[in-house]
């Protein structure tokens, strides 16, 4: 039986620990560049052993370790600036979560026993919180219209930036409310524009859908909003018209906490694919 | 960022890895382990790039327009075919000749100041 040299050993398990290692780097980086790195340890082990044994590669394999730790940490902060360029489109994902997680929790606040006309205790400290929600859903609107601005048509745009202007009037308007409660037509006149913009951009994406999720969402989210702002949601008990309440505003929450995480989704998925990276 | 929309002056000050493979690449076409030769070469040995530097570099450089690839080989029969050559742009050359003479200007005032060892 013919036995390797040992060298070819410990050259060939040295490869094989580095092309492990490359697990690190981000995954179209590794499809594109991998096989090349590999291939160039692999000829500085070969030259290293041949010039001072084993404690060569030793050494080599140090150089590599420090290589390896500086540039896997470069890599993967560059994929997430591959896509897209400005900074609410690329964190249009993150804000939209957000917004949607504290609207769901914002939403706990229906189920104060009396009517709604004025919030008080846990129930307005509750409400209040649909101030962060819509102030982030808000910037997370105008991040989708950036992040999209491609493949969105002009109207769809307009109609998210719409949206998110509505966002944020009825966030003015929740903050001058809990000042003044005379107020509260900001609030409404903000939840106006927001919810027929919603509407508007959901019809749209009923026909072409360009978010990554049901293409019917936007438009049921603007349901639920559009039921809610016109007190069309009348039972015969408060206590099932705070549930249904409930449930319709913390429904519209997940909806958005769902588009901010399939945008994440995306995001990542687009980023280990090289063929969907937009050319810079 | 292309060279049909970019100045060299643009990119400088370069990375010392980015002036580095501008510099081994300036006589030629070279694959990844004999531009990481070139380097240790011109460095007298000081500065022997990773893998993780050098591709990593070299993407950058490419989405820059600084290098390209080329199908060319120098010799064929004695290659591994799995190698990518890369060999400089026009713009990267206009590039590490800016730099060039950037860091030349600096070398001057260096000498001025008699921070160079040597120097009149």
């Amino acid at each position: 039986m013919k036995m390797k040299p040992p060298q070819t050993s410990w050259i060939a398990l040295s490869a094989r620990a580095y092309r492990a290692l490359l697990i690190l780097y981000p995954a179209d980086y590794r499809r594109e560049y991998g096989a090349l790195m590999v291939q160039m340890f692999r000829d500085v082990c070969r030259d290293a052993y041949r010039r001072r044994g084993l404690m060569g590669i030793l050494m080599w394999w140090c150089k590599t370790i420090l290589d390896l730790a500086v540039t896997v940490f470069e890599q993967r902060r560059k994929v997430k600036l591959v896509f897209p360029k400005s900074l609410l489109g690329r964190q249009a994902g993150l804000l939209l979560m957000l917004g949607g997680a504290f609207s769901a929790l914002a939403a706990i606040s229906q189920f104060q026993p009396d009517d709604h006309y004025i919030y008080y205790g846990i129930y307005q400290v509750l409400m209040l919180m649909f101030a962060p929600a819509y102030a982030l859903i808000g910037l997370g609107c105008f991040g989708l219209a950036q992040r999209y601005a491609e493949t969105f048509s002009t109207i769809s745009k307009w109609l998210l930036y719409l949206t998110g202007i509505g966002a944020l009037v009825m966030v003015v308007g929740l903050v001058a409310t809990a000042l003044r409660n005379t107020l509260w037509n900001i609030w409404f006149a903000g939840g106006i524009v927001h919810v027929i913009a919603l509407t508007l951009f959901g019809l749209v994406h009923l026909r072409t859908p360009t978010l990554p999720v049901f293409r019917g969402l936007p438009l049921m989210m603007a349901g639920g909003w559009l039921v809610l702002m016109f007190g069309v949601l009348r039972t015969a008990s408060q206590t099932s018209n705070n549930l249904l309440s409930f449930l319709f505003m913390f429904g519209m929450g997940l909806g958005w906490l769902a588009i901010g995480m399939a945008i994440n989704r995306q995001q990542r998925a687009t980023v280990s694919d090289p063929r969907l990276v937009p050319e810079r | 960022m292309s060279d049909t929309t970019m100045h060299p002056h643009d990119l400088l000050p370069l990375t010392p890895a980015v002036f580095h493979i501008l510099l081994a690449l300036a006589d030629g076409e070279k694959h990844g382990y004999s531009i990481m030769q070139e380097v240790a070469r011109i460095t007298d040995g000081t500065i022997q790039m990773g893998p993780g530097t050098l591709y990593g570099t070299v993407k950058r450089m490419l989405e820059a327009r600084l290098i390209e690839e080329t199908d060319e080989r120098p010799d064929p029969d004695m290659d591994d075919e799995r190698r990518r050559y890369y060999r400089l742009t026009q713009f990267g050359e206009r590039v590490a000749q800016a730099e060039t003479a950037r860091l030349a200007r600096l070398l001057n005032a260096a000498k001025a100041k008699r921070l160079v060892e040597g120097a009149t």
